[in-house]
């Protein structure tokens, strides 16, 4: 692993089109900012891991009774906020099939 | 226009193109594989498959989060919004991806932090990391709202 010692406001560039700034130092903490094109993914690093264990373990199924037909897509959303500032919330609510109720409490 | 998709799981099944679903990156950890269909059991089963068309052995059981939470809504980055053109009048299938950890489904858990995101127009979509601080496992059999919710 290729290690560099940098000081707050300074940078690496990695290839042509990633860059990485130091923005705050703080006890055992550093707030980097990472200037990246939309194809490459950011993630943080566990969380990215935990979905990749999840995934590796899910696509071990033990076994499967034979179904099957072709399904329609399982939780199609119905409300959709698109924020001003970017982003956005998707909601899920009601599914079509059981009329909104669901006999809460 | 109909293709046949071979799965160890289920045997050769025909399928129409337009059923497909894309997932141009594919599920994280399984990069080669972007096509899929989603398989339904011939009784009715909380779940259903995602199928692999190109790759046969993989398959994921997969759920609608609605069935273990009533109220998972999400808020996606400005990055995965815009690549997977959210918009108010598009709308998106959200499933989970399931863990099936024995025969019997006591150990199956569901993954909120990495929902799959499909666009119903372009039936394209994207297994996506969310910010907010959901379980990755979060058990299915033991119904009740995630305590870890953000708010």
């Amino acid at each position: 692993m290729l290690a560099l010692t940098r000081k707050r406001g300074e940078a690496i560039t990695i290839g042509t089109d990633i860059r990485v700034v130091v923005l705050q130092v703080s006890g055992g903490a550093v707030r980097l900012g990472i200037e990246a094109p939309r194809s490459v993914p950011v993630h943080r690093d566990e969380v990215y891991t935990r979905i990749l264990e999840q995934n590796r373990l899910a696509a071990a199924v033990p076994m499967a009774t034979p179904p099957l037909t072709v399904a329609p897509l399982p939780g199609r959303v119905r409300q959709v906020q698109v924020k001003a500032v970017g982003g956005a919330t998707l909601r899920m609510v009601a599914k079509k099939h059981d009329n909104g109720d669901h006999g809460t409490h | 226009m109909a293709i046949t998709v071979h799965t160890s799981r289920f045997g050769a099944i025909t399928v129409s193109n337009d059923v497909l679903v894309t997932l141009p990156a594919g599920i994280i950890g399984f990069p080669e594989a972007t096509r899929f269909v989603v398989l339904d059991h011939d009784r009715p089963a909380p779940f259903k498959w995602l199928q692999a068309v190109d790759a046969p052995d993989l398959a994921f059981a997969i759920m609608d989060p609605v069935d273990l939470s009533c109220d998972y809504s999400i808020t996606l980055s400005d990055e995965d919004t815009k690549e997977l053109c959210v918009h108010e009048n598009v709308q998106f299938a959200i499933f989970v991806i399931l863990t099936v950890r024995s025969v019997e489904a006591d150990g199956t858990t569901a993954n909120l932090r990495g929902p799959v995101l499909v666009n119903m127009q372009t039936r394209t979509g994207k297994q996506v990391v969310l910010a907010e601080d959901l379980p990755t496992r979060f058990p299915v059999f033991t119904p009740s709202v995630p305590s870890d919710r953000a708010a």
